[in-house]
């Protein structure tokens, strides 16, 4: 099945300080909110977590997952494959063949 | 976010058992052209949308209104679009083929074609079979879904019926059947699966945008999404960037997305003394849990009123338990040549 049990889960990955010292800036720092959406590893050395060792353990978790997913208008995991084939599917004004709306069913 | 949906209108040619949206089929009320490609105007300035999906009902029924929605994000953003459908369209593969071919010309770049047993009750497999073939032909990626319960065949079973494996043109994705709808009267009670305790296993809130025919953002494509509570406002109103703004920062929307369904609510129930809200036991999946909840606005109240006061706490369990994989794995997928992993 495409829909992954694992993907998502990082829990793991920061310890229960870790995680309130996030909610503690993002309480208190008007910038760190916006910075996290902007840059997150930035936004986690500021609160003293070390990206790298967050993003291995993302990776550990997800290896198996094959990023393939299902539609989102259904709302399965699809997310990282759509961005990954994002540039490939992307129109080319060029590509556009109008057609005649009458002829086709 | 990753798709903006646009709900094209309620009607569909058939009325499957299963059907979460039961008698809303019946309702005419359908999205304009001019609607259509005011919320893809307003979706294209969201940084991360990357694809349009055009759906029903069936979504072949509104061709007129999605060709023009289709050619105009094409043309206008370069954005490909996704159809759902249930195949009745493609009676033979040459049919199929000669329709799916000029959709490819104005942006369809993918198809989502239901494929289970409640679908086949009304529309043949083989009409599924041509659509797939077709697709595959014209390089259109399909994805295969198919709404389970314990008695059903499963999508593994209609993959191989219809003669195809997964790769990089086919996936397939199945779902458990949720009691609402039509599917909580047409479905025997004893067909569903039942989970123990309290399923919070997927959620798709804050993952999806779909705008129904009225204009209504709604972040659920779940059993839930036609309760008023998840919705986040409506497109005809207010700017689709304010709506969603205002969403991601929602402790309600953030609990459940972060929790992969109700996990958090519960916790938070219990807390509050409300647990005899809960069913333990009886759930048929995560969507069932969350829709016996959120219908009932004194736990919905109560929970609003706790979840204020921990709502960077919620935002903060949401970028982690959602937004970071997907950001990390993003990346890495997007520089195939530093990972070995995927």
């Amino acid at each position: 099945m495409s829909r992954d049990p694992t993907l998502g889960k990082s829990k793991a990955t920061l310890t229960p300080e870790q995680r309130d010292k996030l909610v503690d800036l993002a309480k208190n720092d008007p910038g760190f909110r916006t910075l996290l959406k902007s840059d997150w590893p930035a936004a986690f050395k500021q609160a003293g977590i070390d990206p790298k060792m967050v993003k291995d353990s993302v990776v550990k978790e997800s290896e198996t997952v094959p990023y393939s997913g299902g539609p989102a208008m259904t709302g399965i995991e699809i997310t990282i494959e759509i961005r990954a084939s994002a540039q490939e599917e992307r129109i080319n004004a060029n590509d556009i063949v109008v057609f005649d709306k009458t002829k086709t069913g | 976010m990753a798709t903006l949906g646009l709900v094209l209108g309620y009607e569909c040619n058939i009325r499957c058992r299963h059907c979460l949206w039961g008698d809303t089929l019946d309702n005419p009320l359908r999205m304009t052209a001019a609607d259509a490609c005011k919320y893809i105007d307003q979706g294209s300035e969201l940084e991360d949308i990357y694809l349009v999906g055009f759906t029903g009902g069936e979504g072949f029924i509104f061709k007129n209104v999605m060709k023009e929605a289709m050619l105009y994000a094409a043309r206008t953003y370069g954005l490909p679009s996704i159809v759902g459908s249930n195949s009745s369209f493609a009676t033979s593969e040459e049919k199929a083929m000669r329709i799916l071919e000029r959709y490819r010309g104005i942006g369809l770049r993918r198809l989502q074609l239901s494929v289970d047993d409640f679908h086949q009750e009304w529309v043949p497999l083989e009409r599924v079979r041509n659509a797939v073939k077709a697709a595959i032909s014209l390089e259109i990626k399909v994805t295969l879904v198919s709404i389970v319960t314990e008695k059903t065949k499963k999508a593994i079973d209609y993959l191989r019926e219809i003669g195809v494996e997964e790769g990089p043109f086919v996936q397939m994705t199945e779902a458990p059947c949720t009691p609402t709808g039509f599917g909580a009267e047409r479905v025997p009670r004893e067909d569903f699966k039942t989970f123990d305790g309290i399923p919070s296993e997927w959620c798709s809130l804050l993952r999806v945008i779909n705008i129904l025919p009225d204009g209504s953002v709604q972040l659920c494509c779940g059993a839930p999404f036609s309760l008023d509570v998840l919705k986040a406002g409506n497109a005809n109103y207010e700017h689709l960037s304010t709506i969603i703004a205002r969403a991601k920062d929602d402790p309600f929307f953030n609990a459940l997305s972060a929790g992969n369904g109700v996990h958090y609510l519960v916790e938070m129930l219990d807390e509050l003394g409300l647990d005899h809200h809960l069913r333990p036991g009886t759930y048929k999946s995560s969507c069932d849990a969350c829709q016996d909840l959120v219908r009932k606005p004194e736990v919905v109240k109560a929970l609003r009123q706790l979840l204020e006061k921990r709502k960077e706490e919620m935002l903060i369990a949401r970028f982690v338990e959602r937004d970071l994989p997907v950001l990390v794995l993003d990346e890495l997928v997007n520089r195939p040549q530093q990972s070995a992993t995927i």
